[in-house]
């Protein structure tokens, strides 16, 4: 390398893609990146957040020290030992006051894997509680409930590395080329191939621009056009009966539902123009290798779930699964949400899915941590707020999350949060929520830590430490495996190594993985032993994970979104996120290239209905629906249709989520983020 | 002046270098299979070596970042790595850094930044046998072979090494190396050249056909890849970054919205087509394009330079 | 057009000091600086300005004294924000004076009109004070943002013709109503040899475009362009237009030249 520089090969902190790239370091300083063309996913590619990703790492608002609020409420810098001592000697008051259940843990899936494991085994054995969660409850919960009842397994069936060979890939409720540009550029390679292109999503987004069908549905009735295309493939005669009839039970209940919806029925309720929905139904049921790719589009509805389900049938019902470049596959937000799942950082699991109620696994889980995990199942994050109103919840321990932001309905958390009697933040920039903090302690960032992320297909990944830290802050497993020191469980973790073989040991889709084998290359899961090489596609040959081996059909209906536009609210407001930025900010909106892309909140609105409100791109508007106001600048385009107006949650100046409705998905309790009505009013500015 | 050497006299002539106080950089594979610059003398030349992905060259005279002066006292700050004899440069790079001397040392201003790096560097470029990925430098005239660029320009012909000098220091290292026989060489150059493609380079010119400049626009998703990889991309940007007394220069992309953002907010390119409008005309126009394929390698949306000579040459 | 070859330079301003600050208009300052290169300005140029953090804007100089560089500033984005928020004694850096200046050994040889839009008045300023046969049209959004207004009577009294107009009247305003284009006919361009523009861009597009659909030929028309240059010295490649650097190529323009950049450029650029 050049003289007086150093390249650490790692894996990238923003999405769940998992390209790898070297930092280049400089006097202890991250001053660069290159990539890598030898890595099979990035293969040399980075998007924007990845060539500036170094530069949030050295900011100046780094947490730096441990802080304590003191009397006059405000946070003051303390030593470590202080901090450590009064963290555990108010849990182990709270635990011995209000019993464990009163103790609610969050972990974060920017996270490493070896973090969220101390975490787990920290809130499972030393505080003894079941109330675990992260942020996956804001994106995939309703993947993994979904995804595992169908097929018996929560993650995404398929590898990366098959897209360029599939025929049809079918994107609905994902940005893909902002959110997961490169798992885009892979999709792209397919293009050039011949592969056909079919988007399903309300925006007409960059992918729908080069789409060979782009079919433009209102927000929330995802399960309608699902069910729409099943009704079709049934009807022509294109379903692989066999595929359904050897390897799949429910047909038949499933197809009860699915024959209602005709393409006229859809037609009305989607807005898609039948002919549209039958070619494109033929298109992805004729093709030999199909994917199907998903994000929030799908599962941030309080139908979630069975928008799972119904994506799950459609490619059961065409066979498009277990085989090489089909599959369902949800494209995970987070670097490192699907190890955060893995991990159980989820309430009523344990690490690798395992069943807390299961004996044999109770009884390993305690040869290790000493004690048996509850066996209750806890909160999951969205239901926090209202169990710390009812007096459930007193204390909350919070690892690299900033919920203040990213929880639907602002008020009413902030409301929660407020009457916490102890709420713990550990991360690595001041956010909402360390205002709300008791303690406030100093986290290492990416860059500045060892350990691994699993991404989106399921790899499992190195991720190196190329700088030390500022001033004070420490490895997040350091921190809580302190704390937990001092509440009388000492874990005796040296290096994330050593936390990584245990967590494997008691992890059968991680039991082969180590430090060793993955040095060079990652590994996906399942990987059961060291000479397994790792699974690319689940389910190969039509073989589920359930019990009885076979992929389940569940019948979903349409159901109407919890709030739909109406005289006093005519609009619909969609969410979502922008390319250059990432979820509440915190990190992107320090870094100059990536702020000075978008450095304001803004609103599209379709340029008909901008006309109609005398909006132009640039005039400042507010947004209200029954829960508050934001305002932002309008920006008139034809990337949303009409009736539908865009924000996105980056932005502490127009905190979106003030706006969205705190309903949630009953199976998955993921909140409806993607549909809430508003009202638009342009702001007159004094001349 | 063309000599002969064996690899033992390459290697000869790097030591004398490394006598001079340079750091001697060569190619080689790292753990991860990556090519990446590794200093001191290599053992052979490795015949693999296609070109660095990341523009090793251009980032030593003009770094994708480096602090320029002290926001305290205005005092400058010269960033360098020192003297740097960058052996295995492919022959499009050292074009490129012509290119960018030119831009940087003899127009209206003279950056002296740029000129005190330039000066510590000694550049022997690797004459290449075999096109590589996406490249088609013999189109623009910056490979396999380069004209200008280089102290010393190699040629590994027959088991031996031409060496072609191109400055008054390397005239001087090479002085007491036997003589080549030029026509030998013109015919190993000849032979080579025919390997590589050459296109119609009438049809690289700006402006770029609307119908083309649509297709790339659709498909470039803004992440600056073909910029930050570009060997002749010179744009820059200055600013104080939050929490440090510098000011520092770094590396502008002309496909970032930001980049043609003015004070009020307002753009001068609005939309991607004028950003693509503004990135071809300076490739193909006022600027320079080597031709190295590096920017098709990186490009998420294959909307690079490989996928405007598919459109323009059409079924060529 | 001569232009020296600044072989010495480093892209980092030289320390100077700020010694007045004079309100102008409702967030229009001029800034008063004590710089010893005050004598190279040539009316037109401009310089870089740092107010000691964030990064460097190009300013025009609207008059120089002795040791002393005069630059009026609207107050727009994040650096002029902290400008303004600087006192007379502050340190400030500036580096300059760069680009073309308006012609002014062509511009002596007639009667020059200039047609000019709120701050625009300030890169004109010494180039319309050092000519003999001027003519001011300017224009602002009201009374209150008609620029440098202790001079006008002396302007006056030194035979130049000065003619206002504000777009929008307040009460005490008795003069010219509308946007400064109407003030131009076939009478007063015909009686001027040249004409120079500056102003906003809509403004300056419109001006232009009014100039020479009255008979004034585009070569005798000139403009200051304001496009973002981020070095001033022809390397960033921020501010180029076509084949042209806005800060060594211009930022002074004759229309016909601009029109060339247009069949250029893919963008607006005027």
């Amino acid at each position: 390398m050049l003289p007086g520089e150093r390249l650490v090969l790692t894996t990238c902190v923003w999405c769940g893609t998992g390209c790898q790239f070297y930092l280049r370091v400089r006097d202890n300083r991250l001053v660069g990146v290159v990539p890598s063309r030898s890595h099979p996913i990035s293969r040399g590619r980075l998007c924007l957040k990845g060539w500036k990703s170094f530069q949030f790492v050295h900011h100046p608002d780094r947490l730096k020290y441990p802080m304590i609020r003191n009397s006059k409420g405000q946070l003051e810098r303390v030593s470590w030992e202080e901090a450590l001592d009064y963290v555990a000697g108010r849990l182990m008051e709270i635990k011995r006051k209000y019993g464990p259940e009163a103790i609610a843990v969050f972990g974060s899936a920017k996270c490493t894997n070896e973090d969220n494991y101390v975490l787990v085994r920290f809130a499972r054995a030393t505080i003894g509680t079941d109330h675990v969660d992260h942020c996956a409850r804001l994106c995939h919960a309703s993947t993994v409930a979904g995804l595992a009842r169908s097929f018996g397994s929560g993650a995404m069936t398929n590898s990366i590395d098959e897209i360029e060979d599939a025929e049809v890939i079918l994107i609905t409720g994902s940005n893909t080329s902002e959110q997961h540009p490169v798992i885009a550029s892979h999709m792209m390679r397919a293009l050039n191939r011949g592969a056909r292109l079919i988007v399903v999503d309300p925006r007409r987004i960059p992918m729908a621009r080069i789409a060979h069908i782009h079919l433009s549905h209102r927000p929330g009735t995802d399960i309608a056009w699902i069910n729409g295309f099943i009704n079709v493939i049934v009807n022509e005669g294109l379903a692989d009966m066999d595929f359904v009839r050897n390897h799949t039970t429910g047909f038949e209940e499933m197809w009860e539902v699915a024959k209602e919806y005709t393409p006229d029925v859809v037609e009305s309720i989607t807005g898609i123009p039948k002919e549209d929905l039958i070619r494109a139904a033929r298109m992805y049921a004729s093709a030999e290798k199909a994917m199907i790719f998903y994000a929030m589009g799908i599962t941030q509805h309080v139908t979630g779930t069975h928008n799972v389900f119904a994506l799950a049938n459609l490619a059961m019902v065409t066979g498009h699964i277990g085989k090489p470049s089909t599959g369902v596959n949800p494209l995970r937000g987070q670097n490192n949400v699907q190890g955060a799942s893995d991990l159980a950082v989820v309430p009523g699991k344990l690490p690798g899915y395992q069943d807390p109620t299961d004996p044999e696994v109770r009884r390993k889980f305690a040869r290790v941590w000493g004690v048996e995990p509850p066996a209750w199942k806890g909160f999951a994050s969205t239901q926090v707020s209202d169990a710390i109103m009812d007096g459930t919840v007193k204390a909350v321990y919070i690892m690299g999350e900033n919920p203040v932001r990213s929880h639907p309905d602002i008020r009413h958390i902030e409301e929660a949060f407020e009457n916490l009697e102890f709420l713990v933040v550990q991360d690595i920039f001041p956010t909402e929520t360390t205002k709300f903090a008791h303690v406030v302690l100093p986290a290492t960032a990416w860059g500045e830590k060892d350990g691994t992320f699993t991404n989106t297909d399921r790899r499992v990944q190195r991720v190196r430490r190329a700088v030390a830290p500022p001033a004070e802050a420490r490895d997040d497993w350091w921190i809580i495996q302190e704390v937990a020191r001092r509440m009388g469980d000492d874990y005796g973790f040296e290096d994330p190594s050593q936390i990584f073989d245990e967590m494997a040991s008691l992890m059968p889709i991680y039991s082969g993985i180590s430090y060793d084998r993955i040095e060079r290359e990652g590994i996906p899961w399942p990987c059961p032993s060291p000479d397994h090489p790792g699974t690319p596609y689940l389910h190969r040959d039509g073989k589920f994970n359930t019990p009885d081996g076979r992929g389940r059909f569940f019948p979903v209906r349409h159901v109407d979104p919890p709030e739909l536009p109406d005289e006093e609210y005519p609009f619909y407001l969609t969410t979502g996120r922008v390319g250059v930025h990432w979820h509440t900010g915190s990190m992107s909106r320090r870094i100059h290239y990536l702020e000075r892309e978008v450095p304001e909140p803004f609103v599209e609105i379709n340029p008909e209905d901008a006309r109609t409100l005398g909006v132009r791109t640039g005039d400042r508007i507010r947004v209200c629906s029954r829960r508050g106001c934001v305002e932002a600048k309008a920006l008139v385009t034809d990337t949303v249709s009409r009736g539908v107006v865009f924000s996105t949650f980056h932005f502490e100046e127009a905190p979106i989520n003030l706006l969205t409705i705190n309903v949630l998905d009953p199976i998955a309790l993921i909140p409806e983020l993607k549909v809430s009505a508003v009202r638009i009013e342009k702001v007159e500015r004094n001349a | 002046m063309l000599k002969r050497l064996t690899w033992e006299q390459v290697r000869d002539v790097l030591r004398n270098l490394e006598g001079m106080g340079y750091t001697v950089l060569h190619p080689a594979k790292n753990e991860f299979g990556d090519w990446i610059p590794r200093q001191g003398i290599p053992e052979r030349w490795p015949e693999d070596f296609p070109n660095y992905l990341f523009p090793f060259l251009r980032e030593i005279v003009l770094p994708s970042t480096e602090p320029v002066f002290d926001t305290a006292d205005y005092r400058p700050i010269f960033h360098t790595y020192g003297k740097i004899a960058f052996f295995g440069a492919r022959p499009c790079d050292a074009t490129a850094l012509a290119y960018t001397d030119a831009f940087y040392l003899e127009r209206l201003f003279r950056d002296k930044h740029y000129e005190k790096r330039r000066k510590d560097l000694f550049v022997i470029s690797v004459a290449c046998t075999r096109p590589c990925e996406n490249s088609f430098c013999r189109t623009m005239g910056a490979g396999p072979f380069a004209g200008k660029g280089f102290d010393i320009q190699l040629y590994p012909v027959e088991g031996l090494w031409y060496a072609e000098a191109g400055s008054d220091a390397a005239r001087e290292l090479l002085r007491d190396y036997p003589d080549a026989d030029a026509g030998r060489l013109e015919e190993w150059r000849k032979k080579v050249l025919e390997r590589f493609p050459l296109y119609d380079r009438t049809k690289l010119r700006y402006p770029v056909p609307s119908p083309v400049r649509d297709f790339l626009s659709d498909r470039c998703f803004s992440c600056g890849g073909c910029i930050w990889l570009c060997p002749t991309c010179t744009c820059y940007n200055e600013r104080q970054p939050a929490g440090l007394n510098v000011v520092v220069r770094e590396q502008d992309a002309c496909l970032l919205s930001g980049y043609h953002r003015l004070a009020k907010g307002a753009s001068l390119r609005p939309t991607m087509k004028e950003m693509m409008g503004f990135r071809y005309e300076c490739k193909l126009g006022i600027g320079f394009c080597t031709g190295c394929g590096r920017c098709s390698t990186t490009c998420i949306g294959y909307a690079a330079m490989d996928a405007y000579l598919e459109k323009t040459l059409g079924g060529e | 057009m001569s232009m020296k070859l600044h072989l010495n330079f480093v892209n980092v301003p030289l320390p100077a000091r700020i010694v007045s600050i004079v309100d102008e208009a409702p967030d229009i300052k001029t800034f008063v600086i004590r710089y010893d290169r005050s004598a190279q300005v040539l009316p037109g140029q401009f310089v870089m300005l740092f107010p000691g953090r964030l990064w460097e804007i190009p300013i025009s100089v609207a008059w120089t004294g002795d040791e002393e560089i005069a630059l009026t500033i609207a107050r727009v984005g994040k650096v002029t924000s902290a400008l303004f928020q600087m006192n007379v004694g502050d340190k400030i850096g500036v580096r300059g004076p760069y680009g073309r200046p308006w012609p002014m050994d062509l511009l002596r040889d007639g009667r020059v009109l200039f047609v000019i839009g709120g701050l625009g008045l300030a890169p004109v300023l010494m180039a319309f004070e050092q000519l003999n046969k001027a003519t001011l049209v300017y224009g602002a959004r009201s009374s209150r943002f008609l620029l440098y207004r202790d001079r006008y009577d002396r302007w006056k009294r030194e035979g130049k013709e000065v003619l206002l107009t504000v777009d929008r009247a307040s009460e005490e305003w008795d003069g010219h109503v509308g946007v400064v284009t109407t003030l131009l006919d076939e009478e007063i361009v015909s009686s001027h040899d040249y004409a120079v523009v500056a102003g906003p861009p809509i403004m300056m597009k419109f001006a232009s475009e009014m100039l020479e659909k009255l008979g004034m030929e585009s070569d005798r028309i000139f403009l200051t362009l304001e496009n973002h240059m981020k070095c001033g010295v022809g390397l960033c490649g921020h501010c180029r237009v076509g084949d042209k650097y806005v800060c060594v190529d211009g930022p002074v323009f004759s229309l016909k030249e601009i029109r060339r950049l247009e069949e250029w450029a893919a963008g607006e650029v005027i």
